[in-house]
């Protein structure tokens, strides 16, 4: 999908009337960004606003999550794991610790 | 006042230019003075200002203060130190915009070449296969096939084997040539990725502040709302009193929401309840003429409309 972000209001004004005007193409809306349908007529809108706002205007584009095939199990299970903790208050780099969950400064270096 | 129109000067509380002007912009033009035509309460035209605007001009002007208008001072300098921030990083979109066009380019060329290269390999060896066995007719025609879409090594393969053997070394140098074509454009692809991801994270730092700029504009805009309000039910029992002594029909209600009839007659109570020197210029058909304007609007009037200038 295309994720078009605004930094001004004039910019956030046009994508809020693009969005009005191009509900078909519109999967997502925030308040000064949209998820764009991944259609070239979407290309066209964003290019447009890109056109218009210039560095007013931000686009990039995602593609949809799926833990099952961009993560290695253990992630996930840290994951569940940590959000079924006793203690609401014990950091994540403390629960990890004493257990076999992945340790959150190596995460941080691991590009999906 | 003092209004300069077409060599002619008019003085005084009252002036009257109906049949000759007709637009307020054209009489806020001839108007002098430096204040003269600003904010909401210069003009009283068919198209009104939102009302809370009108109402917090008329608020001001009557001394009426609003407590968030430090915090307001506070906004809007921090706002022109955002706005000098995004100013100094002008620059990084039209270079992210080059990165991102030249890595595309990049891009394309690595699949160009690649492709390229398959198909001159795959001719190579159709012409080394064609070699030892020079009866396979199918083959070789195949190998002219891809010959004849290929300006570089157009020769014709034949049964003659020199000219072949002949053949077969320009493809191979051709297919050299390709080879390193590919090797440097996957070089240059790797700059231009690079390239971008440098230029995406300036980007981001300008983005950054670009964010904090609109954040602060929203901040003030809705600082500027809140007083607006405050300031327009400070004022609103004095409106409600105005509203009475003007032409229209309109009911105030308690409060600025509950505003309720002719926004015109809001707009001409807002400029009676106003204390300004400045002279108002009405747009609008509502008084017997500019004495009684005057007197009931409690300022300087300048009436227009229906004059040589359309309208």
């Amino acid at each position: 999908m295309l994720l078009i972000a605004t930094y001004s209001r004039e910019a956030r004004t046009t994508l809020r009337n693009v969005c009005r005007s191009h509900e078909d193409s519109v999967v997502r809306r925030f308040g000064r960004a949209a998820l764009l349908a991944e259609t070239e007529w979407a290309a066209f809108l964003a290019c447009r606003l890109r056109a218009k706002h210039g560095a007013d205007v931000q686009v990039e584009r995602t593609r949809p999550f799926n833990e099952f095939a961009a993560v290695r199990p253990a992630v996930r299970e840290a994951a569940a794991a940590y959000e079924e903790r006793d203690a609401r208050s014990t950091p994540y780099e403390k629960f990890a610790a004493g257990a076999e969950y992945p340790d959150p400064a190596a995460m941080r270096d691991v590009e999906l | 006042m003092r209004l300069r129109l077409d060599g002619g000067t008019y003085r005084g509380r009252a002036v009257d230019l109906r049949g000759y002007v007709a637009s307020p912009a054209a009489a806020l033009d001839a108007l002098e003075g430096d204040s003269a035509g600003a904010g909401p309460l210069a003009t009283v035209t068919p198209e009104t200002p939102p009302l809370a605007t009108a109402l917090a001009a008329a608020a001001r002007s009557r001394g009426h203060d609003h407590p968030a208008d430090e915090a307001r001072r506070q906004l809007r300098s921090e706002l022109s130190r955002a706005e000098a921030a995004v100013a100094d990083a002008e620059d990084a979109t039209a270079a992210l915009t080059a990165a991102r066009r030249r890595a595309a380019e990049a891009g394309d060329n690595v699949e160009r070449l690649r492709e390229r290269v398959a198909t001159l390999r795959g001719r190579l060896q159709a012409t080394r296969g064609g070699q030892a066995h020079a009866s396979d007719a199918e083959t070789s025609a195949a190998a002219d096939a891809d010959h004849s879409r290929d300006a570089d090594a157009d020769a014709d393969v034949d049964a003659d084997g020199r000219r072949r053997g002949g053949s077969e070394k320009e493809l191979e140098s051709t297919f050299a040539s390709a080879t390193r074509a590919l090797t440097e454009a996957e070089t240059e692809r790797a700059a231009a990725e690079q390239a971008l991801a440098r230029a995406r994270r300036r980007a981001r730092a300008e983005r950054d502040a670009r964010q904090r700029r609109l954040r602060l504009r929203d901040a003030l805009a809705n600082r500027r709302r809140e007083a607006r309000a405050a300031l327009a039910r400070a004022v609103y029992p004095a409106f409600a009193d105005a509203l009475a002594a003007v032409p229209g029909d309109a009911d105030p209600g308690a409060e600025p929401a509950e505003f309720a009839g002719d926004p015109v007659a809001g707009q001409l109570a807002a400029v009676r309840l106003a204390e300004r020197a400045e002279p108002v210029v009405v747009a609008v058909d509502r008084f017997d003429g500019v004495a009684e304007a005057t007197r009931r609007l409690n300022a300087p009037v300048v009436l227009v409309g229906g004059g040589r200038d359309g309208a």
